[in-house]
């Protein structure tokens, strides 16, 4: 579990590094065959790609208006 | 059962035979007189740190006392439409409930692990709250510096956001400590570096991730 947490973490965290045009083979490098970690890692790697400022700032403002 | 004497503290802590366990047997005379709640504060950390868990739920319950009054007070004090910011209220309790009693980094770890961890169920019931009040559409009149939690409701969003976190905990449990001590808590990433033992770089990209993470979840459903 804290393996596959740790793994995953990595992933994500190296295939920011990687260009963009080359993430893809990347992470099928990466994954070996694990079509889940890398189906999971490309949904939360586009969703980095949109972050904006999504949770930017602790959990203060105008939350409680 | 061994007994030890903290004279730091001016209290007798009494420990099972495994060493863990630790409560307060009584107070001995301090030389100067402090408030209950400081005591209680110390006590409790110097109780959680013997492997007490029932010490931890009861700081945890004067943690979230402490900062509810705090917050309270800060909003009777100012403005319509004020916000409550982690950051301060936090670091207030620390210094109202542990302060100058120079605690040890140990002590630090656990009392900001118990503030991130009540300032989220503070931040939740109120959103609840709010929610549950607000009548009409989703939508609200928002500054425009707090762009980022606008639509379509910033309860709505810090709602959705605890909710993925729970998930988030399950998958990635230190991941999820850094947003809950970063998001809930306020804490800086150096803080959050010092408590979890881990690099301030680590604690960067932990943060990356679990935002996206948490995204992805959002929007997933």
């Amino acid at each position: 579990m804290k393996g596959d947490s740790d793994r995953e973490v990595a992933i994500f965290t190296e295939a920011l590094k990687v260009p963009f045009e080359e993430r893809e083979a990347f992470l099928e490098r990466m994954c070996r065959g694990d079509e889940k970690l890398r189906h999971r890692l490309e949904a939360i790697l586009r969703a980095h790609d949109r972050l904006g400022n999504f949770l930017q700032g602790s959990a203060n403002r105008r939350s409680v208006d | 059962m061994r007994w030890q004497n903290n004279s730091r503290l001016g209290v007798r802590l009494e420990y099972d035979d495994n060493g863990c366990g630790a409560r307060r047997v009584d107070e001995v005379c301090l030389a100067k007189p402090q408030a209950d709640d400081m005591n209680d504060a110390t006590v409790m950390l110097a109780a959680i740190e013997g492997g007490d868990r029932q010490a931890a739920e009861q700081l945890l319950v004067l943690v979230y006392s402490e900062l509810r009054r705090l917050a309270a007070s800060r909003l009777a004090q100012e403005a319509p439409g004020q916000t409550l910011q982690p950051t301060a209220l936090v670091h207030e309790a620390w210094l109202r409930l542990v302060g100058d009693q120079n605690p040890s980094f140990k002590d630090r770890t656990h009392f900001f692990r118990a503030s991130a961890e009540a300032m989220r169920r503070i931040l939740i019931d109120r959103a609840r709250r709010k929610k549950t009040q607000r009548h009409g559409g989703g939508y609200q009149l928002v500054h425009l510096e707090d762009f980022d939690l606008a639509a379509p409701s910033a309860a709505d969003q810090l709602l959705a956001v605890n909710e993925a976190l729970d998930k988030l905990a399950h998958e990635h449990p230190v991941q999820a400590e850094v947003v809950k001590l970063r998001y809930f808590g306020g804490l800086t990433n150096e803080e959050i570096s010092e408590i979890l033992g881990i690099s301030i770089s680590t604690v960067k990209n932990y943060w990356t991730f679990s935002r996206a993470w948490l995204l992805n979840e959002i929007e997933d459903e």
